[in-house]
Order: C-alpha cells, then structure tokens, then sequence
C-alpha cells in the first residue's frame, strides 16, 4: 500500500516538474509533503509506512556504488582540472560541516539537529548510508538536505551571476558541492560540462565530508 | 541481461564495501561508499567492461530520487523538534548553502 502510493505520488511530481522545471517543483520535495499530508490525518502509522516502502530504501546501497561509474564516465571533464576541483570541495565541504551547525548552534538548537544539519550538502544517498556511523539520525538530516538543495538550486545561479561567475566548471562545482543531486539536476540546464562537474563533485562531495566528519564533530565537541 | 549483470556487479561491489567497511570500522566510510571506490578503481584499472554497469547505473540512478522519499517521510518523527528550533534550522540552511557555495568557488580558484 505505501509502496503503490509513494510510486503513483512520485511519478505525479516527475510530471509536475516536467511541465514547470523548478527547483521548488523538485519532485522529491513534493512527494514527501504530499505524503506528509496524506498521512497525518488518515493516521496511518509511520513506521508501517516506513516497513512497507523498504526496498525502495534497499535500492540507494547499489545507486551510491553506482556513483562510482558515473565519475569514470566523467572523468574526462577534470582534465587538468583536478587542483581546483579539489580545493572547490575540500574548502566547500570543510565549511559546510563547520560553519551549518555553528550556525545553528548560536541561533539555539541542539547537538543532534547540528549534527544533521552538518550533512546538508551531502547527496541523500550517502546520507541515509553514512549517517548511522556518524550518529546522525538520517530521517532528520534527509529533509534538511532536501531544503539545502532547493535553496542552492534556487539562488545559487542567481548569487553567481550577480558575482560574475560564469565558467561552467565553477558553476556545476558549486552547485553540486553544495546542493547535491537537486543542484546536479539545475547544472544540467547549463551545459554537459556544468552537469558532469557537478555529478562528479556530487559523488566526491559524500566521499569527503564522510571522511572529515569525524574531526570536524570531534573539533565541535559533537562527537 | 547487460543490465541484469550490471546490477549484480553494483550490489556485488556494494557487498565488498560492506565487508570492507566491517574490518575497518574506525574508517569514517559507510559499505557503498566503499563500493564506490572500489567500482571506480575496477573501471579505471581497464579490468572491468563499463557495458554491463553502464546499462544497469543508467536506469537505476534516473530513479534515484525515489528511493530517499521513505526516510524524507521520516520527518514526522521530528516535527516538534524542527518546529521549536525553526529560525536555526532556516539560518542554518539559507546562510550555510550561500557560503558552501563561495567557499567551494574560493577553493576552486585557490587550489
């Protein structure tokens, strides 16, 4: 039943995005408030919800290795590209691991939504994965990427312009590091190379932040 | 049956990850993205034909939005939680993606 439901939701919002490609049209965005909705007033258990549409969880295990065939299949586009690349998601994801709950931590909120909120620029994917070993509670921390990713896609493009940006590399780059799979999906309306850049920095990104953020929660004292 | 193989290769690789990640448990990496890794280095060291992973990762990864719906749904759990700290969580978001992005754009033309 969830799973029939979430499939026949998902596929509206596909539609819905195809007709208004929009990063607030984002078609995970609306199934996860259309099934919000849904659910709430019917009262129908979460965790049954939850037990019921599993093996669409089970399939993110081989889409993350499968990320590593899409940065092969890219690969071309670093040529002498690498420094910079790298530089871009060290500093990108370094920062955003620090300074998000910081951040939050000063405008009040405690350890466990700082700690989800430090893994806002990392693809869903790999979060839902790597969460449990960071001890970051993934179905707190999916929604919150999800926003970041809207947000980024949103008003990356427009916050470039304005500062003069304008090669694809640094376009894609950015939006990838920091808004994943949903700034991946904005890159593409730029250009191969802005999309491909920014899947690679997509895949990279994960990789990164899952091996900074031990040090950077041991450094916030959120270890 | 090129995208059959495929997919048993990525959960194959994705079962070698798990297995990695099981004997290095102070490595910060999860099993897929182990998998990831270990994928990459199989394609790039010319061992493994691309073809069959190629046909599987295509169609499986046009969907991948759908897989994390689920654990979106989760936030239910945390409704109270998210509404008494609803300014951090905005600040938190809007003023961390801007600088994630210039930050990103400044080690880019740094490194």
């Amino acid at each position: 039943m969830g799973l029939i439901v979430t499939l026949l939701i998902y596929l509206a919002a596909l539609h819905a995005y195809r007709l208004r490609p929009h990063p607030l049209t984002n078609p995970v965005g609306l199934t996860v408030l259309a099934l919000i909705i849904a659910l709430q007033p019917g009262g129908y258990p979460l965790e049954r919800y939850q037990r019921e549409t599993l093996p669409l969880v089970w399939l993110l295990k081989p889409a993350v290795v499968a990320l590593g065939w899409v940065a092969w299949n890219e690969r071309g586009s670093l040529a002498g590209r690498l420094r910079p690349f790298l530089g871009g998601l060290v500093a990108g994801s370094a920062t955003s691991l620090t300074l998000t709950p910081l951040l939050a931590r000063a405008l009040g909120a405690g350890p466990e939504l700082q700690k989800a909120l430090a893994l806002k620029s990392i693809t869903s994917a790999v979060a839902v994965d790597l969460g449990p070993r960071l001890g970051v509670n993934a179905g707190l921390a999916v929604p919150l990427i999800i926003i970041a990713g809207i947000l980024g896609a949103a008003f990356g493009p427009w916050i470039m312009e304005r500062l003069g940006v304008v090669a694809p590399f640094e376009r894609g780059l950015a939006l990838g590091a920091a808004s994943h799979g949903i700034g991946t999906a904005r890159a593409a309306e730029e250009g191969a190379l802005a999309l491909a850049v920014s899947g690679l920095a997509m895949a990279a990104t994960g990789l990164i932040t899952a091996l900074l953020a031990p040090l950077a929660f041991l450094l916030l004292g959120l270890g | 049956m090129n995208a059959l193989v495929g997919f048993a290769l990525l959960w194959a690789f994705w079962g070698l990850g798990e297995v990695l990640a099981r004997l290095l448990p102070g490595a910060p990496l999860s099993g897929s993205l182990w998998g990831m890794l270990l994928l990459y280095i199989a394609l790039a060291s010319g061992r493994l034909d691309g073809r069959s992973v190629a046909a599987a990762a295509g169609p499986l990864l046009r969907w991948l939005g759908l897989y994390f719906v689920p654990v979106g749904v989760g936030v239910l759990a945390f409704e109270n939680l998210l509404r008494d700290h609803a300014l951090a969580v905005t600040g938190a978001l809007v003023l961390g993606t801007l600088i994630t992005m210039l930050a990103t754009l400044a080690g880019a033309r740094w490194g």
